[in-house]
């Protein structure tokens, strides 16, 4: 991560895009929070941006911490924390759809997980709103009238700096 | 196409059509949230915040400050500052440094 990361802003890069962070878990999330220090620490001018593989964070180890706080089961308001605290400038969120529930369900589920997250950030919030994340359902051509609910609703409601 | 135009038309400021660039660079190299990020550059603009998501009004605005336009190329308009040399402006402007433009200096020779 570091190495691409070095090499994205050796050929001009203005940023780089940490994506699905934690989807292998708790370790996988700590490796990513590891290499953002590394990055910030190397290229303090550097655009870092950490976008969540979910609403939870998978305990497959269950005891990793990270500046004292352990990351299995956090939720995305403490991700954020841990995300800023790292030293990136933007983070996402992410809530997986239940694809056997409405969209207006989907849509309530993720306001609610990641409302408490979007009040307190102190760096920009860019939420994964897309197939099968944030109450866009889960097919790669989504139905339009499906995303520009979703889009709106986390706009005027989570206050959302970007998507 | 169909998902990130219904974002873009739902709740999207336009990208370089507008000011959406100028905003998305205050917040991901600065940390800014958007309402910091938008009084920011509107500031710098000499506009109002609500004047930074109208394609109309920018259109003026970027063509008469040369920050580069999508129209803008070198063929159709070879005057106007495209490309990299807008985004040597949009440094000056926002006093933001550009990688790539700090780059391309030290490769140019160019103090």
């Amino acid at each position: 991560m570091v190495q691409v990361a070095d090499g994205m802003w050796a050929a001009g890069a203005d940023g780089i895009d940490f994506d699905t962070a934690g989807a292998a878990g708790d370790a996988d999330f700590l490796a990513t929070l590891r290499a953002v220090e590394k990055v910030r620490a190397a290229h303090p001018d550097m655009g870092i941006q950490v976008g969540m593989a979910g609403e939870f964070v998978l305990g497959m180890h269950g005891e990793l911490e990270y500046d004292g706080v352990r990351l299995a089961g956090l939720r995305p308001r403490e991700q954020m924390e841990l995300v800023r605290r790292a030293g990136a400038t933007v983070f996402g969120p992410a809530v997986n759809v239940n694809s056997r529930k409405s969209g207006a369900w989907n849509i309530a589920r993720t306001l609610t997980l990641v409302k408490p997250c979007s009040d307190v950030a102190e760096i920009p919030v860019h939420m994964n709103v897309g197939m099968g994340v944030g109450a866009v359902p889960m097919c790669s051509y989504p139905p339009l009238d499906a995303v520009s609910r979703a889009s709106r609703a986390c706009v005027d409601i989570l206050r959302l700096d970007g998507l | 196409m169909g998902m990130p135009v219904a974002h873009a038309v739902a709740s999207g400021m336009c990208g370089v059509r507008a000011a959406g660039d100028l905003v998305a660079r205050m917040q991901i190299t600065r940390g800014m949230r958007i309402r910091a990020a938008k009084a920011y550059v509107a500031e710098r603009l000499g506009v109002t915040p609500g004047d930074l998501s109208d394609p109309l009004a920018m259109a003026d605005v970027r063509g008469e400050r040369q920050l580069g336009r999508i129209t803008t190329f070198e063929s159709t308009y070879p005057t106007e500052s495209s490309a990299l040399e807008a985004k040597f402006r949009i440094g000056k402007l926002l006093d933001l440094p550009i990688n790539c433009v700090r780059r391309f200096r030290e490769r140019a020779g160019v103090v």
